[in-house]
């Protein structure tokens, strides 16, 4: 582990322009050479992951070698497909809109989900909205047990504690969304003989918020190694549109306005970003503390959160086990 | 005094057939959780007063599916604030707090 001398938000700070060029050259390497695909597919979703991820591959490959698509589902923001296209324009990419909400409705992914639901609120129903959260993890020593937050017709709100049933239950409907996205996704790859970029940065990445076979899944992922701090840095670099890089990171899954926050990280991710930068260069908790303005008891739940997560999610980074290694297959892709 | 030194101490001043029926309540939820979250192949090192956070032996979803077995084995309302680390983290945690609820339901 390496250590820091001198912790402070600056630490997060990069050359942009270097980066950049690294990362355009690590893209092309991995798309034309290795993969030999002539192109990249990028799901916009408005926010500035996918608009960064989609600006590097456009600096690397060319405009015409890549294709933006939005998604959108019946519960997402009207936000994500109005600011998607703002990059999209100002990239100059093709783009395509896919209405995924009937192939969801097909699945079931709403009917399943609000079953879930009603297993714990049973007058849950139509004209409802939902979305889980988590208690805060922060202050004192608790659990990571979710709550569904259901909001009535009226607008009367209420939460209740899910029972492990109705928390699979509501996980597994959603996922959904994040993998009838990738099939999309790769639908276009193929047709395009393209590589489908994906676009979870280094919180996302690390600490496992991403869907297993959803957005966890892509060919590549050029800002994986960067916190968050430094992908809107470099969305900056960049020109990425202003209000996208204004906007609030949220999961647009649930159909409640959820912020990532309160779903997954308990801290505001420029707080979240620098704990773990901290504890990857092994900085001392009251350090961290006076920087962040945390706690030191604050910031030793933090860095238990974070080892938690990372052993929790490691099933989630997993390829398919094999019994045996097989060395002819294993040759050729390593590398 | 904290809520597990409360705890301790209360249990060093019970009585030896309340003691008597701990050790059952132990006994029950170190097979629930042998067989739920070791799959059956627990070694003697696992001790009652292991911590299951620490030990990496339950997630927040073995939390949950343990405090949904306590609930429905001995018939006690578990609050959201009842459920910490304090209470939930061993064993001897867990067959303490129960011990505590069905004294105070009797």
């Amino acid at each position: 582990m390496k250590t820091s001398s001198a912790f402070s938000s600056k630490v997060l700070e990069i050359d942009t322009e270097g980066v950049t060029q690294e990362i355009e050259q690590a893209i092309r390497k991995i798309v034309f050479h290795r993969f030999r695909r002539w192109g990249a597919v990028v799901g916009l979703s408005g926010g500035v992951d996918s608009s960064v991820t989609a600006a590097l591959c456009v600096r690397a490959l060319g405009k015409d070698r890549v294709v933006g698509l939005f998604m959108p589902e019946d519960e997402s923001s009207e936000d994500s497909l109005r600011l998607g296209r703002q990059l999209t324009e100002a990239l100059g990419i093709t783009s395509i809109v896919e209405d995924i909400g009937p192939t969801l409705k097909a699945l079931g992914c709403y009917r399943r989900r609000d079953d879930a639901i009603r297993r714990v609120i049973p007058e849950y129903g139509d004209g409802w909205k939902s979305k889980i959260v988590l208690p805060n993890l922060v202050d004192s020593a608790a659990y990571a047990l979710y709550s569904v937050v259901a909001q009535s017709p009226t607008g009367e709100t209420r939460r209740v504690r899910l029972t492990a049933e109705s928390y699979l239950g509501i996980v597994a409907a959603t996922n959904f969304k994040q993998r009838a996205r990738k099939v999309v996704e790769y639908y276009h790859a193929d047709r395009l003989w393209y590589a489908v970029a994906g676009t979870p940065n280094r919180l996302e990445y690390a600490q496992g918020f991403f869907v297993k076979n959803g957005d966890g899944s892509a060919d590549f992922k050029p800002i994986a190694h960067l916190y968050k701090a430094q992908v809107f840095q470099l969305g900056r670099y960049l020109g990425v549109p202003e209000e996208i890089l204004r906007r609030r990171p949220t999961t647009d899954t649930y159909s409640l306005e959820q912020s990532q926050e309160e779903f997954y990280f308990s801290l505001p991710l420029e707080t979240m970003d620098l704990c773990l930068y901290a504890k990857n260069h092994g900085v001392g908790a009251s350090e961290v503390a006076s920087v962040t303005g945390l706690s030191v008891e604050q910031v030793q739940r933090v860095y238990a959160m974070i080892n938690s997560k990372l052993r929790s999610t490691q099933y989630l980074h997993l390829p398919p086990q094999l019994i045996e290694k097989v060395d002819e297959v294993h040759a050729d892709t390593v590398g | 005094m904290d809520r597990a030194e409360a705890r301790d101490s209360a249990q060093a001043t019970l009585p030896q057939e309340v003691m008597f029926h701990m050790q059952e309540i132990a006994q029950k939820i170190r097979c629930f959780v042998i067989d739920n979250f070791l799959f059956g192949e627990a070694d003697d090192h696992f001790s009652n007063d292991d911590s299951f956070f620490e030990n990496g032996l339950v997630d927040s979803i073995g939390i949950l599916t343990l405090v949904e077995f306590v609930r429905d084995k001995y018939a006690i309302s578990i609050e959201d604030e009842e459920i910490v680390p304090d209470n939930w983290d061993s064993v001897s945690r867990v067959a303490a707090f129960i011990q505590t609820k069905l004294g105070a339901k009797a």
